[in-house]
């Protein structure tokens, strides 16, 4: 006989079955809806460029459509690691869907970049959250990540000019990149494609990507980071309101 | 006598001014200056020594580790193997960047760069032992080009050219340094990638009457990329018209076909050696007399006559301009921007000895 606890957490699972299929399903068509339309409006449409495409629009999506808030805190562990693993599954489908001839070890390393860069953005959300105190219902934590994600994102792009400019070595701003930490997943050079050759100075000058092991090592070492100060900063915050 | 004098006068005015006497009088380097060029690429040399990394590469890049020991082994000195570390340690070096695919490289960029001049040192050494790596760094190259196995067709822009590596756009200037090496090792000339590559040479012209896209001008110079250029629009400029002359020479086509033509009357048209004419600024300004040593000899023309009418001996005109260049230290650096890398001393000391060693062969 299975306990009033597991009954109740076993029926939030299957009752949050629906949801977080169809959010995941909405995801990855959205995610491929983006990727269609800028390749629509591009005049390079390498597999390269696609597969980049690709995983920028689906952290996006994902983030945009993350379940989490929907589920209490006892199954959220679980809802996670099931969303992580539906993203997973149907991010792989979707470059074998887009006819993406590349190493499959750059794809699986692209996976694995692409969840990890999911769980920073929900970690980051989360300790935003906490440190401001945001109401849950009216949290302004996704738009503050949203604008930071796309402040470092085009940092190669807004930052170009002073890098021209001055004897600056470009290196600082690209490794900030998140669009350096997906293209490094499979090697591609992208600050030598058509447009950021025809943008930017990178393409002319001399720079290095970080190596793909210590980005994927960076990214989750912020996150547990974040996710470990949310919890102290909760931790304290209980600790406060018991005092008072 | 004196009726024969205005006779023999005559005679000797016409053959002064015959060809053979002409090339005779203009075609040979000033040997005051060869002597200058000679020693301006000694003092270049040891600068490179001087800078040589403890690994014997140079700026840690193979493909500067490559042109570095180019300009030594093809120096009036003649440097090979025997001669030390100083070139069996960058040997090592290059060496030692093989990648499983043929390519050589530090890292996954300019992937064509580095294998293109790493092949081009490799084949200049003259060592047998290095043909298997040649001809892996060839399939490499070739594999780069933009064809059908890309899903390009032959309308395509792209179509037959070849890009940095790590992205399917190409450019003339990678296009040039493949064809250079795929020349120097003497790849055959039946091969497709030569047909393939002039299809995209062909669409960096500005020449319509050969070029099929709609950007096309018609000064018959050669821009970046179809249809663009870092310094406006599809302007033709000094660097790639170079390049480009040098590609289609390298292919196989004939120097009076129109399209050589074309970009030869370009060059005469905009001949300068104070900048890289139609560039921005200083923008490029040593890859322009490295690509314009290369052309030119490829031309094979020892002299020519600018579209003012007023001849040119490149070779003496190309060394006292470098030699105004050269810093005390032997180096040569771009002071004025860094593009292209031309930041570098070591990049750029090495371009202009190869240069040199180009302009002093007779």
């Amino acid at each position: 006989m299975p306990t009033a606890t597991t009954q109740s957490w076993s029926t939030k699972i299957l009752s949050s079955e629906k949801e977080l299929i169809g959010r995941c399903l909405l995801t990855l068509i959205l995610s491929q809806c983006l990727t269609l339309a800028f390749l629509f409006h591009s005049e390079n449409t390498s597999t390269k460029v696609i597969l980049l495409t690709l995983a920028v629009s689906t952290v996006f999506c994902s983030y945009l459509l993350y379940p989490g808030k929907y589920f209490d805190h006892r199954s959220k562990s679980t809802i996670n690691l099931i969303w992580t693993g539906l993203l997973a599954i149907g991010f792989v489908v979707l470059t074998f869907a887009n006819n993406i001839q590349i190493n499959f070890s750059q794809i699986i390393r692209l996976t694995f970049a692409v969840i990890i860069f999911s769980l920073l953005l929900s970690c980051l959300t989360r300790f935003i959250n906490r440190l401001s105190n945001f109401s849950s219902a009216y949290s302004r934590a996704p738009i503050l990540v949203f604008l930071m994600i796309t402040t470092l994102t085009t940092a190669p792009i807004w930052a170009s000019t002073w890098i021209e400019d001055s004897n600056h070595s470009p290196g600082f701003v690209i490794a900030i990149s998140p669009l350096s930490y997906l293209s490094t997943m499979f090697d591609y050079d992208y600050l030598r494609s058509q447009w950021f050759y025809t943008h930017t100075p990178y393409g002319t000058l001399r720079y290095h990507y970080p190596h793909w092991v210590s980005y994927l090592i960076v990214y989750l070492g912020i996150s547990v980071l974040l996710l470990i100060a949310e919890k102290q900063l909760k931790f304290t915050a209980q600790k406060n309101s018991r005092h008072k | 006598m004196q009726r024969f004098f205005p006779i023999l006068l005559t005679v000797f005015s016409l053959l002064a001014s015959s060809p053979a006497m002409t090339s005779k009088n203009e075609i040979s380097m000033d040997p005051i200056l060869k002597k200058k060029a000679q020693r301006a690429i000694d003092r270049g040399l040891h600068f490179l020594r001087e800078h040589q990394e403890e690994d014997g590469s140079w700026s840690k890049s193979a493909g500067i580790t490559a042109l570095a020991l180019r300009a030594y082994l093809e120096s009036h000195r003649g440097y090979n193997e025997s001669d030390g570390a100083f070139i069996t340690k960058p040997l090592e070096f290059i060496l030692y960047h093989i990648n499983r695919d043929g390519s050589i490289g530090e890292s996954n960029q300019n992937k064509n760069y580095n294998t293109a001049v790493s092949i081009t040192a490799l084949q200049a050494t003259g060592n047998k032992k290095y043909e298997a790596t040649i001809l892996n760094g060839q399939k490499f190259l070739k594999g780069l080009q933009i064809d059908e196995q890309e899903g390009y067709d032959r309308e395509h822009k792209y179509y037959g050219g070849i890009g940095y590596g790590g992205d399917e756009r190409p450019d003339l200037s990678n296009q040039y340094m493949a064809l250079e090496a795929l020349k120097a090792t003497a790849l055959d000339k039946k091969d497709p990638v030569w047909e393939k590559a002039l299809i995209f040479v062909s669409r960096s012209q500005n020449r319509s009457e050969s070029n099929d896209q709609e950007f096309a001008g018609n000064d018959g110079g050669f821009t970046y990329m179809p249809g663009y250029s870092p310094h406006g629009d599809a302007q033709s400029y000094g660097a790639m018209t170079h390049a480009g002359l040098i590609s289609l020479l390298y292919a196989g086509v004939d120097k009076n076909d129109p399209r050589v033509q074309s970009a030869y009357n370009w060059i005469r048209s905009k001949y300068t050696l104070e900048n890289n004419p139609g560039a921005k600024g200083k923008q490029g300004l040593f890859y322009y007399y490295n690509a314009f040593a290369k052309s030119m000899s490829a031309y094979g023309e020892k002299d020519f006559t600018d579209s003012k009418g007023n001849k040119h001996n490149w070779r003496n005109e190309l060394t006292e301009k470098l030699l105004s260049l050269q810093d005390k230290d032997g180096s040569w650096v771009n002071k004025e921007s860094r593009r292209w890398w031309e930041g570098d001393p070591n990049l750029v000391t090495a371009w202009c000895a190869i240069a040199l060693n180009l302009v002093i062969k007779d």
